[in-house]
């Protein structure tokens, strides 16, 4: 049964800006994975779930019900963290979580105090005063208190350290395991793959790719930068029918896909002093994506 | 209808500037009644007389012999309609259009509450505001008129003008909470929230000053509040009363409808 559907939607801007044709259906107890770079139309897709917007055309459900027209009935069983955090300032971190609690007619805060004391915050200084990160925390807490089926996570982890985004990773986990329901947006393919099932790739407004993270893994290729000891070896290493990208003084960068193996065995051959994996950046999984269409 | 928690969250938000306003009222409310001298109204008829055109520009041009005439035409000119005005303007500005323009609004859309819940509470809270506003200035006139001039005012009359006073800030409240759900961004809110009742109070100074210029009234809102027309029993200033809080409802339903149906980048 899906519990979030996403049908055409579509909204205009204008100038090719906004999102468009937008298709989406995930299932219950998925944890979905929505990545795309900066500006590609994840948040105005999320807004749109999250019924503060008005679709041009196409529709948009959850639990089979409009997400704009009956957006108060639907908010029962979900969770949010905005994109872009903004609370009442004048309150401190503690008042907050008590009137989003008084405020959605929570009286239990058992887990907003454990949620408190597994990311480690402190919630009686002033909003105001808060870094980033800190006000990242409370929005994560105040999201997750009453225990949502439902999760809409736009960009959760910015501004956390690594030892906390770790720390919801495995919230994202446990909560994944009580068979809630997530969306998650993110611009990090890293953060989506520990987590998701499935993911969408959003380029500037349309969805150019949705898959399971397992197949999408496959067709990923990894970058290595190898260091040889002299440049003979080099260009020794150009003849083997490697797929290199780029040649500097004693350095060479490739991409390996589906063929580790030789890789590893080929390497035995050469003088190497190191081998690195490189970070792939967003850009690069979409090549690969486009890429892989093509090879299909 | 309305969710108590939001309701005690913006009145807690907004207690302060509040209570910064009643301060000033009280301070002059009770210098003006503590002025009144109905043997000797000689400094203020000087006063008058050495710049008419500015006392008549701020309504203060009326018949000063009854205390209650003196306090239509020292407060009920200026002060009670300018003051109030200020802090319904704050007001409404905070209720809605700060919450989009921070982008706090997620936070209280993604709830429970419906959007029609919302707005009907914050009406509420300005509601509740100039209410407290008015019957407070209410009180203060009626104290200080018992202390310096026992057994003078005529309260029946005065909580009649003040009931016309309330129906009107409630009529401005109305454009400045209007103005609070149709912009995005507080600068506009602001703008048109303030801009609109400003305007109409420079052209209610310049009709005020007579002549040819007493035809700009027919284009005030200010107009609709006729407290001299009251005291004297026209039927046409009860009317008015009636027509500013019709007029007030009609912005509320309004704003509740605009901001129904709005798209909310936030």
């Amino acid at each position: 049964m899906s519990v979030i559907n996403i049908k055409n939607l579509t909204k205009d801007y204008g100038n090719n800006q906004g999102i468009f044709d937008i298709n989406l259906e995930i299932k219950k107890g998925e944890v979905y994975g929505f990545l795309g770079p900066n500006g590609a139309g994840k948040t105005t897709t999320i807004r749109h779930l999250m019924g503060f917007m008005k679709a041009d055309k196409g529709t948009c459900c959850i639990d089979g019900l409009d997400c704009f027209k009956e957006a108060s009935i639907i908010q029962k069983k979900v969770g949010y963290i905005p994109g872009e955090i903004a609370f009442m300032n004048e309150m401190n971190g503690m008042e907050f979580i008590r009137f989003m609690a008084n405020y959605r007619g929570l009286k239990d805060l058992t887990k907003a105090h454990e949620l408190l004391k597994r990311f480690d915050l402190d919630p009686h200084g002033k909003i105001r005063k808060m870094s980033k990160g800190m006000k990242q925390k409370l929005g994560i807490i105040v999201a997750f208190m009453h225990d949502p089926d439902i999760l809409i996570l736009d960009e959760a982890t910015s501004g956390l350290d690594p030892l906390m985004q770790n720390i919801f990773v495995e919230l994202i986990k446990e909560e994944k395991k009580k068979g809630k329901t997530i969306l998650m947006s993110s611009h990090m393919f890293e953060e989506i793959e520990k987590t998701c099932d499935k993911v969408a790739i959003i380029k500037a407004g349309r969805i150019v790719a949705t898959d399971t993270i397992i197949s999408l893994r496959k067709t990923q290729a990894k970058k290595y930068t190898i260091t040889f000891n002299n440049k003979k070896e080099i260009n020794d290493f150009k003849k083997e029918g490697m797929e290199i990208v780029d040649i500097s003084e004693d350095k060479v960068t490739l991409l390996v896909q589906n063929n580790i193996k030789q890789f590893i065995t080929l390497l035995n051959k050469y003088d190497v002093i190191s081998i690195d994996e490189e970070m792939q950046g967003l850009e690069d999984i979409f090549l690969e994506f486009y890429r892989g269409e093509k090879n299909d | 209808m309305i969710n108590w928690s939001l309701y005690k969250q913006s009145i807690k938000s907004n207690y302060k500037i509040l209570l910064i306003f009643l301060a000033i009222l009280t301070l002059y409310i009770t210098v003006i009644i503590g002025i009144y001298n109905p043997t000797s109204m000689n400094a203020l008829a000087e006063f008058y007389e050495s710049m008419p055109e500015i006392m008549a520009m701020v309504g203060m041009n009326g018949d000063s012999t009854s205390l209650i005439g003196f306090l239509i035409t020292y407060l009920y000119g200026f002060l009670f309609l300018v003051l109030p005005l200020v802090v319904t303007i704050i007001i409404s500005n905070r209720l809605i259009a700060s919450h989009v323009d921070r982008g706090s609004m997620a936070y209280l859309l993604s709830s429970p509450n419906s959007r029609g819940k919302i707005i009907f509470t914050q009406i509420k809270v300005l509601a509740t505001s100039i209410l407290i506003v008015i019957a407070y200035c209410t009180i203060v006139t009626i104290i200080s008129c018992a202390l310096m001039h026992p057994g003078e005012l005529e309260i029946g009359k005065l909580l009649i003008i003040n009931l016309g006073l309330l129906a009107f800030h409630l009529f401005i409240g109305g454009i400045c909470f209007l103005s609070s759900t149709i912009f995005n961004e507080t600068k506009y809110s602001l703008m048109f929230g303030a801009g609109i009742p400003f305007v109409f109070y420079l052209i209610q100074m310049l009709a005020n000053m007579g002549g040819k210029l007493e035809n700009l009234k027919y284009f005030t809102i200010f107009s609709l509040f006729r407290p001299l027309d009251i005291i004297n029993g026209k039927g046409s200033a009860y009317l008015m009363i009636v027509i500013l809080f019709l007029m007030a409802f009609i912005l509320y339903i309004l704003s509740y409808f605009i901001f129904k149906k709005k798209n909310l980048s936030i």
